[in-house]
């Protein structure tokens, strides 16, 4: 009878085992389209029998496993990582370039060739009142090109500040979430495939944002390190962090009346701007610090436009107040055509602009030399638009073909950011495919399908290294 | 004829990009026997471009730069798998067999049990 009954009891504790299992099982179905979420298994354990000591056998359940790689997760989070840089930085990128034309049709190119034209005719009859109104003219909207541009960069500048303060504070709130979650696992949410499923899909979140290390800790809970050092969520600790646009002490602003570049703050004071290298943040602070200081300046750059906009009013202010508007006696010397702010070589774009004390009748044309030319600073300031003189260009280069090196550079990044972006849209869905092929694959099948693919790769790049060289040789060809 | 090889080429090309969207073995195949069908298509669009009286139009050329660019974004794609792969195989073996007399992880058994079996 007793026989019976241990029987019965096996295998009634065997039924509960395998309906737990069951419910396992059944939860992997329901979220079998769950983005996120991995596959769980429960491990079954035989029980000891030993009919003599009353041991009855049977199975227990042993703790739950889940398929979850994390290598395979640590890899779609560096393609996110890469993928938001890329993104923001195309997107903001394609926001300035329109200012910078190539073409030479509008903009700055067609304003300084308007110009250089109307002293090319002033040239020719300097003392026509209409060409010399001309140059006036064409010498305010040169002004007013310069200033079209700074608008536009300032206005970049303004749109990245508020894209950081936005992105800072969605870090932020998934840094509260993780923070949230941790708790959660603490107290007993160890085996909770949804809680484990929340935190990876916030960690995926968050590494499109910015570049983050992920440390898996015994209790269940996950720290998380900004660029692998600055931490954001320890345990049940959570370090805000958050931008700033104040000027340091450290190093001293070389340019004073220039903004002040974008810095990311940890909770406790630290400067971790250089930590951020990947993610949307990343992409906003290269754009920010990088991109629109080295065109419109910022406290430590002066800006390849507001370098261009002094050269090219300096020069021409130069060779104006160095001739004559009449000879006199006693001689008139010639007015400046453009003033600026001269607190900073940082804002001259944007304060740029034509001199109110100039107007047609005290542009001077005469070169008092020796020797003496009637038109002679007009003709110099004609030469300016094919310089031959050092003093004439920017680094050897004419002012117009500063600018369009200036938008060539702006149009290169902007479509080699573009080119990144489209990669890693690419390898982002391929890295999703290799999680998912890995996961829930035995070891031995996933050594196996290493090496085969290892193999059929060797064969795939040695076929596409032909291909590329083939290609070189028709391109040869044409060339 | 030459642009009709190029057409083929390009587009054996953009179905090796999709297989390799989802990197495996088998795709890896399928995707070889497409890669030598597009080496045969350049090899004789290389031959046809050698003759004297060849003189290629800018929408030739065009193509041809395309290619490359497809090109160099496939090579990348399988690139980035087979780093994903390496690192894996790298990890298990520093994992499960430490390190060799050189600090490189030291191959795991598994792998080596692969090898034998594969």
């Amino acid at each position: 009878m007793s026989n019976l009954l241990t029987s019965l009891i096996s295998t009634a504790q065997a039924l509960g085992v395998f309906e737990r299992a069951l419910v396992v099982s059944q939860n992997n179905v329901a979220n079998v389209s769950t983005p996120g979420y991995a596959a769980q298994r429960m491990i079954l354990h035989a029980a000891e029998f030993d009919p003599s000591t009353g041991l009855i056998g049977g199975v227990q359940a042993g703790e739950i496993e889940t398929a979850r790689n994390l290598y395979a997760e640590q890899n779609v989070r560096r393609q996110r990582e890469s993928l938001g840089y890329y993104t923001e930085l195309a997107h903001s990128l394609a926001a300035v370039e329109s200012y910078f034309d190539v073409t030479g049709r509008q903009g700055i190119p067609a304003a300084l060739s308007n110009l250089f034209q109307a002293f090319s005719a002033w040239s020719l009859e300097p003392g026509s009142l209409p060409a010399r109104e001309q140059v006036i003219q064409r010498a305010g909207e040169l002004a007013d090109a310069f200033h079209q541009v700074a608008e536009g960069m300032a206005r970049a500048a303004a749109d990245a500040d508020r894209q950081l303060r936005q992105t800072v504070g969605k870090i932020n709130e998934i840094g509260q979430q993780l923070y949230e979650y941790n708790v959660a696992r603490r107290s007993g949410g160890m085996d909770d495939a949804g809680l484990d499923t929340r935190i990876h899909a916030a960690l995926e979140e968050l590494s499109e944002l910015v570049n983050i290390s992920v440390l898996h800790q015994p209790d269940g809970s996950v720290t998380v390190l900004i660029g692998g050092q600055s931490p954001l969520v320890i345990g049940a600790s959570l370090y805000r962090i958050s931008v700033q646009f104040d000027l340091p002490a450290d190093p001293p602003p070389v340019y004073a009346a220039a903004p002040a570049p974008a810095r990311i703050v940890a909770s406790e004071g630290r400067d971790i701007t250089s930590l951020v290298t990947q993610g949307s943040l990343g992409g906003l602070l290269e754009m920010r610090n990088q991109v629109l200081a080295s065109l419109a300046g910022d406290a430590y750059h002066a800006g390849d436009l507001n370098l261009l906009a002094k050269a090219v009013a300096d020069r021409i202010n130069e060779l104006l107040t160095g001739g004559w508007v009449s000879e006199g006696p006693p001689p008139v010397s010639g007015v400046p055509l453009f003033t600026y702010n001269s607190a900073g070589d940082a804002v001259v774009a944007q304060t740029l602009a034509l001199n109110p004390a100039a107007n047609a009748q005290n542009l001077a044309a005469i070169s008092p030399g020796p020797p003496y030319v009637g038109n002679g600073v007009a003709l110099q300031l004609a030469e300016l638009a094919e310089p031959r003189r050092q003093q004439d260009m920017i680094g050897g280069y004419s002012y117009a073909a500063f600018f369009g090196r200036l938008a060539g550079s702006v149009g290169s990044r902007l479509a080699e950011a573009e080119a990144n972006r489209a990669f890693r849209a690419d390898t982002t869905a391929q890295a999703r495919e290799l999680r998912q092929q890995l996961s829930g694959v035995s070891l031995d099948q996933e050594a196996i399908l290493i090496l085969q693919f290892q193999r059929a790769y060797q064969a795939n790049a040695k076929m596409l290294s032909l291909l590329g060289e083939l290609t070189e040789a028709v391109l040869g060809m044409i060339r | 004829m030459l642009t009709g090889h190029l057409v083929e080429a390009l587009q054996l090309l953009q179905q090796v990009q999709a297989l390799a969207a989802i990197p495996n073995p088998a795709r890896l195949e399928t995707s070889q026997a497409l890669l030598e069908e597009a080496l045969r298509h350049m090899q004789l669009l290389h031959l046809e471009a050698s003759k004297s009286e060849f003189h290629p139009t800018p929408a030739f050329t065009a193509a041809v730069r395309t290619l490359r660019r497809q090109l160099q974004h496939t090579q990348r794609l399988l690139e980035q798998a087979s780093l994903f792969f390496e690192g894996w195989a790298r990890l298990k073996a520093s994992l499960t067999c430490g390190y060799d007399a050189h600090g490189n992880p030291a191959p795991a058994e598994e792998i080596r049990r692969g090898l034998a079996e594969a």
